[in-house]
Formats: structure tokens, sequence, C-alpha cells
């Protein structure tokens, strides 16, 4: 798959999903925080509100200033509390933190509350002004820890966190599983493409192989015919020539014989059959063309073995491969064995040949595929068909150019 | 009602609270903030906030005008260098002056023997108090 498709399909509709979940969570997180804050500040302004109506009646009451700060300081919420003149000047303060009284004309405002960065968290600052039953003026400064707002805020922070953190990785996996379901569906796809396209090229094969063979047939079968009764005429000198036309007339039918069993549909009819015995007939039908194959195979397979097969096919199937062995091994010896594999029976047929190229190894059932001078190419592929059609499959190799190896797997009976 | 009650809450709280509470003008102001540089007169161990160690505090003299300055340090607890009289410092601090008493100077930056030391934030924070955000110790800010 192209990288720019991957792209397109993959990363970016994740990217798409992770951003829109990102955002929904900090959108999230940013309403519970404003919410939150909007809450505190609501409690704290309705604090300070009874707490400048209690300083109010302590300075009416004529208590020191000072005394009244310590008593507000005794809340642990309050950080620093000032209390402030009409002109804002400091008349008493009191600080958790030594000469820490954040008062600044950029820290405090002049109306509603304010929020203070420090070391010790955020401080919610309030100048609330307050006046005594005689007329003075003050401004009560006040800095209230918000801790339980932080930690509230902090655990949202955290569970967005979480949550972004489960939405990039169920993200990731999704994504990655769905890259991999479409790379298999595509894989599959291109296989069964290849699979088509290698059909409808067997389907012309056949069609054009079927219509040559029978057109070439009749005549060829008219042309036997005439050939013998010429025979019969011909002066003795003349024999010999008649004769070499009866021969080739005889190579072509058996081209052509092969051409149409080539694109028969195999229909196997399967039963059991002792492996050996059926090793041993492909050998003896073999002996009718090479006639030193029975001495040059050696066959080693436990008469136990047995499998489901049509006895004839089978034979033809092997005997097509070991023809191929004898022809590429010179004098060298063939080794076939065989052993039952759980429900499954494996034969391996080995030669000493020259073997093949890796590139071959996928080739060599293709019909019409030959590295012989005089081959057709249909042997093998006709093998294979015979193999499949009976629910087996097949492969060649050649490990390191060292002789061909065919391994053959069968339904066991 | 909800007032009277907080004013019987806060008038049970009065017996429990601590002493009194600070001189008004003796707090970090970040609007008096002064940098001076100085040579050490005096060393002295003070209480300046009730319920608290007692602070480093230098005496001072500017080498400008000879003014002479209180410089409050950090609790000595905090402040573990060793400093002597004579020694020159640079300091960085907010100036709090009371009518009748030696200006003081409530020290954010400290520099000595060519080392920097963070005892406040900018905003007069000490650095020796803890907070949710962690640890919080002496800042070298390496020689200058």
């Amino acid at each position: 798959m192209k990288r720019r498709n991957v792209f397109l399909f993959f990363v970016l509709p994740f990217l798409g999903v992770f951003v829109f979940f990102s955002l929904a969570a900090f959108l999230q997180h940013r309403s519970f925080r404003l919410r939150t804050e909007g809450l505190v500040r609501g409690q704290l302004e309705a604090t300070a509100g009874i707490l400048t109506a209690a300083v109010s009646r302590f300075l009416d009451e004529g208590v020191a200033p000072e005394t009244v700060l310590d008593t507000i300081l005794a809340d642990e919420e309050v950080y620093f509390v000032a209390l402030l003149d009409a002109n804002r000047g400091v008349l008493a303060w009191n600080s958790r933190f030594e000469g820490y009284l954040p008062i600044s004309l950029s820290d405090a405002r002049d109306e509603g509350p304010g929020i203070i960065d420090s070391p010790a968290g955020r401080i919610f600052s309030e100048l609330a002004p307050l006046a005594t039953r005689d007329g003075r003026r003050f401004h009560l400064y006040l800095g209230y820890a918000l801790t339980g707002m932080e930690a509230t805020i902090s655990r949202s922070r955290r569970t967005t966190a979480l949550l972004s953190g489960l939405a990039l990785l169920a993200g990731a996996v999704f994504f990655r599983g769905l890259y991999q379901i479409q790379s298999r569906f595509m894989a599959k796809s291109r296989e069964a493409e290849t699979e088509r396209q290698e059909k409808e090229h067997f389907r012309e094969i056949s069609a054009f192989t079927s219509g040559v063979a029978h057109e070439v047939k009749n005549p060829l079968n008219s042309l036997a015919l005439v050939l013998e009764i010429l025979g019969r005429k011909v002066p003795p000198e003349a024999k010999g020539d008649l004769d070499l036309g009866k021969t080739q007339v005889r190579t072509i039918a058996r081209i052509v014989d092969r051409f149409s069993q080539a694109v028969k549909v195999v229909k196997p009819a399967a039963e059991p059959l002792a492996l050996d015995e059926v090793l041993r007939q492909a050998v003896t039908n073999l002996a009718a063309e090479v006639p030193d194959a029975p001495s040059r195979i050696r066959i080693e397979v436990a008469p136990a073995v047995r499998l489901s097969a049509d006895r004839d096919l089978i034979a033809q199937a092997i005997l097509n491969i070991l023809k191929n062995a004898l022809e590429a091994s010179g004098d060298a010896l063939i080794r076939v064995s065989g052993r039952r594999s759980g429900e499954r029976v494996e034969v391996v047929i080995r030669d000493e040949g020259p073997g093949f190229p890796p590139e071959a190894a996928a080739r060599v059932f293709e019909p019409f595929y030959t590295t012989k001078e005089k081959g057709m190419g249909i042997g093998l592929y006709l093998t294979k068909r015979i193999i499949e059609a009976h629910g087996g499959t097949i492969e060649a190799r050649s490990p390191d150019h060292t002789g061909a190896e065919f391994r053959i797997d069968l339904p066991g009976a | 009602m909800l007032t009277a009650t907080a004013v019987f809450a806060l008038l049970g709280l009065i017996a429990a609270a601590p002493a009194a509470g600070q001189a008004p003008g003796h707090y970090y102001n970040v609007d008096k903030e002064v940098r001076i540089e100085a040579k050490v007169r005096e060393i002295v161990f003070e209480p300046r906030y009730k319920g608290t160690a007692p602070f480093l505090v230098l005496r001072v003299e500017n080498s400008g005008d000879g003014r002479v300055f209180d410089v409050e340090i950090a609790p000595s607890w905090f402040f573990g260098r060793d400093i002597h009289g004579g020694e020159k410092v640079a300091i960085v601090g907010s100036l709090a002056e009371m009518p009748g008493q030696t200006p003081t100077i409530i020290a954010r930056e400290l520099r000595l023997r060519g080392e920097t030391y963070q005892l406040r934030d900018k905003h007069g924070f000490p650095n020796w108090q803890g907070g949710p955000r962690g640890k919080r110790g002496i800042r070298r800010l390496g020689r200058t």
C-alpha cells in the first residue's frame, strides 16, 4: 500500500479522532474548572462577607486589629489577611508565610476576587470594603487557599490526560488493526486477481488447444489411413520413407493427445490404496518408455502407508515427476520416500540432477513452462492438477541447486 | 443569623489565637524592591515572625551612601552558610521602613562570594516553605 494512502486512510483519521477526543476532553476539563472556580468564588465571597461583618463588629467593640486578624488566620484555609485603611495602606496584617503578603497593585484587584499563583498553590484573594458604625472605612484583604479546588481540578486534569491517553492507545490499536485487516484483504484480493487471470488464461489456452486438437485429429486419422493403404502399394525401396512418415504421424497424434489430456477436467475416483503399490505401478508404467527406470529408482515406503486416491491418476502424476527426474539426473539414483503424517501422507521425490534456480520453483508447474529442449511443459502441470484434484498440494525446491526435490501432500486413508 | 454564628465562632477562637500580628509595614512589598551592594557589619539571629525560628539578620552598610540596613535573610536552619563580618554582599529585596527603626530589607536574593542564593520568589514567597509543588530548598544560581 502506498505511503500516501496509508496516511490518508489510517494516519489522518486516527489523528482526526485523537484531536477530536483531546479537544473534547480539554473543553470538558476547562468547563469543569470554570464551574468549580465559580462555585468556590461564590462560596468564598460569602465567607468574606461574613468575615467583614465580623471584623466591623470587632472594630466597633474596640478590639485591636491585630487580634482580629489573628482570629481570622486561625482558619487553616486563610493564607494571609490584612486590614487596610481607606487609602489601602496596611494597618495590620498576618500571614502563614513569613513576610508574604502579595498586595502589590499588580496582584490585588479593585473589585471582586482574584487568583494568585504561589508555590503553595493558587490563592484566592479578595479585597472587601467594610465600614464601622462611626463611619470609618477599611478594606479587608484576604488570601484563601484553594487546595480543595486545586485537588479536584488536578484530579480532573489527570482524568482528562488518562482519557486522552486511552483514546490515543485505543485509536492506535483500532487503526493498526484496521490497517492490518485492510492489508490482508488487499493481499488476498491481489492473489484472487492473479488466480482469476491465470484461470482466464488457462480457459483461453484450453479452448484454443481443444479446438486445434479437434481440427488436427480428423485429418491426421485420414493421413494415417492413407499411409497404411499406401504401405501396401509402394515398392519395397520406398517402404523406409513411408515408415518414417508413419512415425511422424504417430508423434503428432501423441502430442495432440497430451494437449487434449492437459485441458480435460480431472475427476479422481478416490479409493484406499497402498502407497508403495502406487509408486511401483508408476515405475512399471515408466519402464515402457524408460527401460532402466526400475533399476534407477529406489522406493523407501513402509507397506502400511495408505492413501485415498485414484490409482491411475496418482500413478500418472508420480510417473511425470519420475520421468523428469530420470531425464535430469543422468545415471544417478532417484529416491522416493513416503510416510504417514497424521491424517496426511507425504511423498518426497529427490533427484541428483542440476536442480533449478529459485525463481523457477514457482514456475515449474505452469503450463508450457519447460527448460528441456524437447519438452512441452505439460507433465508437471498435469501432475499439479491431479494432486490438487485429490485435495493435496505439491511443491518443488532445489536446495543449493543440488538436485530437485518434489514434496507431495495427499489425504491418507 | 449566619453573621452572628460567625461572630461567636470568631470570639471563641480569639482565646486560642497566636500573639499579635506583624508590624504594618513589615512585609514583602514588590513595589518597594531595592538592590544594594553593602558590607556586613554585624550578624544577628532574631525572631522576626511569631511562631517561627529565629532569622539570620545581617546589619549592613550600603557601599554607596553608607546607610545602615537590617537585611532579613532566612531562618537560621535554612541558610546554613558561613558568613563573616566585613564581607561584601549584594542584595535584592523589599525595603520596609518604620518610623524610629533601622530600615529593613527583606531579602529575595543574596549574592555572596560570587554565588547567588535565591531566598524568596518574585512575589516574596519564602523558599523554605513547602507546598504542593514539591520540596523547596535554597537555590544557588551559580557563580558570577
